[in-house]
C-alpha cells in the first residue's frame, strides 16, 4: 500500500515539475513497466554505510524496483545499523571483497571515506558489477581516469553522486540557460561557508582518523572533496565544458586542532574563452551559507535557492509595440497610461522567485537513485552522467593541487573529458 | 533607421526611453544620464531608503532645523507650491498615512503641510509639529521627467517617447512616420479597447488611477492614493489623465484631480493655464 501511494506521489511530482522533459526515462510510462517482476528487479549491494550511505540507503529503499541484498562496513556500529536499517534481509560484509563475490548483485553503491573510492569502484566493475559511486570520485586524476576506464572496458555504469543534476530546481534553472534567458555568462561565483569544526564525535580516541577523516589528507581534500566538487559540478555544467587552468589559496585559520585539511579555501577556475568561476568555502563563519550565482549580461541567478534577478525589467508592453511599428514603418495608437506599473516582486528590482521549493522536497538525492536503477535496467545511460562525475572531481583536485603548490596550474587537454 | 531603446528599474516601476533616429552611441550617453539621474533623485526622495533625505527628515527634522541637499529642498518647496495650487489636494503630509503610519494630531490634522517649515537661507526643514512626516512619492517621478527632458534638449534630441512606469508619458517631437505621438490609454479589463486617445507633440501625459494591469493581462486594484480631507486611501475605480506641457505638473495634477474628482476638478484646473483633463471609466 505505502508503495502505491510513494509511487503515485513520485509520478504527480515528476510531471507536474516538467522532469519528465528534461530527464526522459522519468516519464510514467518507464514506471509503467512492472518493477516487481524478478527480471526488472535490480539488486545493490551497499559499501560504506555511515552518515552518507546511511542517507542513500533509506533512499535507495524507497526506489521501486530495486532490493537492497547486501550492505558492507568494516565500522561495527554502522555494520550492525546497515542490518537494522534493513531489517536482516541484506546480506551483511565487514570486507567489500566477499560482498563483490555475491553472485545475486547487479550494482553497488559506494559511499566509503574519499581514499577507498577508487579502488573499491574498479574492483566492482571488474566485478562485473555497476557502480554508483558518492563523490568525489577520487584523490587524484589518475585514479578518476582509471576508474572511468575501467566502467568503459567491463561495460558498466559508473555513476558519481551529482545530485544537482537531478534536483528539480536546478533543471528549471538549466531550462532558463538554454533559452539564453541570462544572455552571456562569464562569471560564476559559488561559495559554501559554516561555522563549525567539522568533527564528528569520535567514541575512543584511536578512532580519530577513522572517523574524522575528512581531516586528514591520507583520506581526504576536504573542503574541496566533500563540498566543493557540487559546486565546481555546476560550473561545469552551466558552462557546458570544463576548467582549463585554476589558482587559489588555502589556509588553516580557526581550526587549528590537528586537522591536516584547509577551514579556508579561495580559488578561481578559468575556462575556455576567459569565462572563470570564482569559489570559496570556509568553515569559520556561515553568515553567508552556500549559494551558486551564475552572472548574465541580461540577469543573475541564485541556483541554490532558486531565485532570478533581470538586469532589466521588462519594457511595457506598449512600447514593444511602438517599437515593431517603428520597425514597419507603421504609425499606430500605442496602448499606455494607468496606474504605475509594478514588477511582480516586491523588492522593485526584479528579483522573482523561478521555483519555490517545498520543505522536504527532493534535492535530487532519490531521483539520482531512481535512475541509477533505471539506467541498469535498460543497461545503458547517457554518457553526460560519468562526464560530470569525472570533470568535477578533476576540478577538484587540480584546485587542491594550486592551493598546496601554490601556482598557478594549467589543466592539460587530456585531463578534460 | 536606428531607433535607441532601453528600460531600467526606478522609483519601484521601470523606465522606458525610445529614441528613433539618433546616433546609438548619443544615446547610449543621454539614457545613461536620465538613469543616473533618476536613481539620485531616488535615492534622495525615497521614502523607503533610510539612507534617503526624506528618511533623514522623517527622524529629525521635528527636533530641530535640519539643513538639507538642494535637490531635495527643492522637491519639498515645489509640492508645497502644488499644495496651495491645488487647495490642498496634493499633499506630501497627508501621502505619508498610506504607509499605515499613525494617523496622529499632526499629520491628521487639516492642513498638516502647514507644519512644515522651510527657510531658504539656510536651506533648512523644519516641522513644527512632532509627529509629522513626509512622502514625496507624488512628485518624484514628475521631477526626473522633467530632468530627462532637459538632458534630451541639451543634446539635440527633438524625437523620443519616454514613459515612467506607463502612468507618465513624456512625447517630444514625432513618430517617424507621423507628426505626433498616438498614444491610447487601456481599459484594464479590455485592453483592446482605448478609453481615450491622444495625439502629443512636445507634451507629457500623467494618467492616476488604482487598477494596475500587470504585463501578463491580469488586473490588480491597488489603492496608494490618500485623499486629505478623510486621511483614508481613495477607493473609486476610476481614471484621470492630465496633459500638460510640463511632465511635473502633469503628474502633481493628475493626482490630484483624482483626488477631488470630477465635481473638484474645474475648480483647481483654474489655476493652471496650459494643462487639459479628462476623467475615464
Amino acid at each position: 500500500m505505502n508503495h502505491i501511494i510513494n509511487r503515485r506521489k513520485f509520478i504527480g511530482n515528476v510531471s507536474a515539475l516538467g522532469l519528465a522533459t528534461t530527464l526522459p526515462w522519468m516519464s510514467p510510462f518507464s514506471m509503467a513497466s512492472n518493477l516487481k517482476s524478478p527480471s526488472n528487479l535490480v539488486k545493490v549491494g551497499f559499501i560504506g554505510v555511515g552518515s552518507r550511505g546511511r542517507t542513500l540507503l533509506l533512499h535507495m529503499q524507497q526506489t521501486e524496483g530495486v532490493e537492497i541484498a547486501a550492505v558492507c562496513d568494516n565500522y561495527e556500529p554502522n555494520y550492525q545499523r546497515a542490518i537494522k536499517l534493513t531489517n536482516s534481509k541484506a546480506k551483511a560484509y565487514y570486507d567489500y571483497r566477499e560482498l563483490l563475490e555475491n553472485k545475486e548483485l547487479d550494482a553497488v553503491v559506494i559511499a566509503t571515506p574519499l581514499h577507498e573510492h577508487a579502488h573499491i569502484t574498479i574492483d566492482s566493475l571488474n566485478a562485473g558489477l555497476h557502480v554508483f559511486c558518492e563523490k568525489a570520485m577520487a584523490m587524484t586524476v589518475e585514479d578518476c581516469m582509471a576508474m572511468v576506464e575501467a566502467s568503459k572496458s567491463n561495460g558498466k555504469i559508473l555513476q558519481i553522486g551529482h545530485q544537482r543534476m537531478f534536483d528539480p530546481m536546478y533543471h528549471k534553472a538549466m531550462e532558463m540557460l538554454d533559452a539564453k534567458q541570462l544572455g552571456s555568462i562569464n562569471q560564476i561565483r559559488a561559495f559554501w561557508h559554516r561555522n563549525n569544526d567539522w568533527r564528528r564525535p569520535v567514541p575512543t580516541p584511536e578512532l580519530e582518523r577513522k572517523i574524522n577523516w575528512r581531516l586528514y589528507r591520507e583520506y581526504s581534500l576536504g573542503l574541496m572533496t566533500e563540498l566543493a566538487s557540487h559546486h565546481i559540478q555546476v560550473a561545469n555544467w552551466v558552462y557546458g565544458e570544463a576548467p582549463i587552468a585554476v589558482s587559489g589559496f588555502g589556509s588553516i585559520n580557526h581550526w587549528k586542532d590537528g586537522r591536516e585539511v584547509y577551514d579556508n579555501v579561495n580559488l578561481v577556475y578559468k575556462y575556455p574563452n576567459g569565462k572563470h568561476f570564482v569559489y570559496d568555502s570556509m568553515i569559520s563563519n556561515k553568515h553567508y551559507g552556500l549559494e551558486v550565482q551564475v552572472m548574465g549580461h541580461k540577469g543573475t541567478l541564485e541556483m541554490e535557492t532558486g531565485n532570478y534577478f533581470s538586469e532589466n525589467p521588462p519594457p511595457a508592453p506598449g512600447i514593444m509595440q511602438l517599437l515593431n511599428d517603428i520597425e514597419k514603418d507603421m504609425f499606430e495608437i500605442i496602448p499606455i497610461g494607468g496606474a504605475s506599473w509594478v514588477p511582480e516582486t516586491a523588492n522593485g528590482k526584479g528579483g522573482e522567485k523561478y521555483y519555490e521549493k517545498k520543505k522536504g522536497a527532493s534535492d535530487g538525492t532519490d531521483y539520482q537513485l531512481h535512475a541509477f536503477a533505471h539506467f541498469i535496467r535498460e543497461n545503458k545511460t547517457d554518457d553526460k552522467y560519468l562526464r560530470e562525475g569525472y570533470n568535477s572531481s578533476m576540478a577538484t583536485v587540480m584546485g587542491d593541487i594550486a592551493m598546496r603548490e601554490n601556482r598557478l596550474v594549467e589543466i592539460p587537454e587530456e585531463y578534460r573529458m | 533607421m536606428n531607433i535607441f531603446h532601453n528600460t531600467f528599474f526606478a522609483m519601484g516601476t521601470r523606465f522606458d526611453v525610445v529614441i528613433p533616429g539618433e546616433e546609438i552611441a548619443m544615446c547610449e550617453s543621454v539614457y545613461s544620464q536620465i538613469q543616473q539621474k533618476t536613481l539620485g533623485l531616488e535615492a534622495k526622495l525615497s521614502y523607503y531608503d533610510p539612507q534617503s533625505t526624506v528618511s533623514r527628515i522623517n527622524r529629525e527634522a521635528e527636533i530641530k532645523p535640519l539643513r538639507i541637499d538642494e535637490q531635495a529642498y527643492r522637491a519639498i518647496s515645489i509640492a508645497l507650491n502644488y499644495h496651495r495650487l491645488t487647495n490642498g489636494a496634493f499633499d506630501i503630509c497627508k501621502a505619508a498615512l498610506k504607509h499605515g503610519i499613525e494617523a496622529n494630531a499632526a499629520v491628521s490634522t487639516k492642513d498638516s503641510a502647514l507644519g512644515i517649515v522651510l527657510n531658504q537661507n539656510n536651506q533648512t526643514i523644519y516641522f513644527r509639529w512632532p509627529g509629522l512626516k513626509i512622502d514625496l512619492g507624488g512628485i518624484g517621478k514628475g521631477l526626473a521627467m522633467e530632468s530627462a527632458k532637459n538632458i534630451l534638449a541639451q543634446a539635440g534630441i527633438q524625437n523620443a517617447l519616454l514613459s515612467f512606469g506607463e502612468s507618465s508619458v513624456l512625447a517630444l517631437g514625432k513618430h517617424p512616420k507621423g507628426d505626433c505621438w498616438k498614444v491610447g490609454i487601456p481599459n484594464a479589463n479590455d485592453p483592446h479597447n482605448f478609453l481615450h486617445q491622444f495625439q502629443l507633440r512636445d507634451e507629457a501625459l500623467s494618467t492616476s488611477g488604482n487598477l494596475h494591469r500587470n504585463d501578463d493581462g491580469s488586473v490588480t486594484e491597488i489603492d496608494h492614493i490618500i485623499d486629505p480631507e478623510t486621511n483614508l486611501l481613495v477607493k473609486k475605480n476610476k481614471l484621470v489623465s492630465v496633459r500638460s506641457a510640463s511632465p511635473l505638473e502633469a503628474e502633481v495634477l493628475s493626482t490630484a484631480l483624482f483626488v477631488v474628482g470630477e465635481d473638484g476638478a474645474e475648480k483647481i484646473a483654474s489655476n493652471f493655464k496650459q494643462m487639459w483633463y479628462v476623467f475615464l471609466g
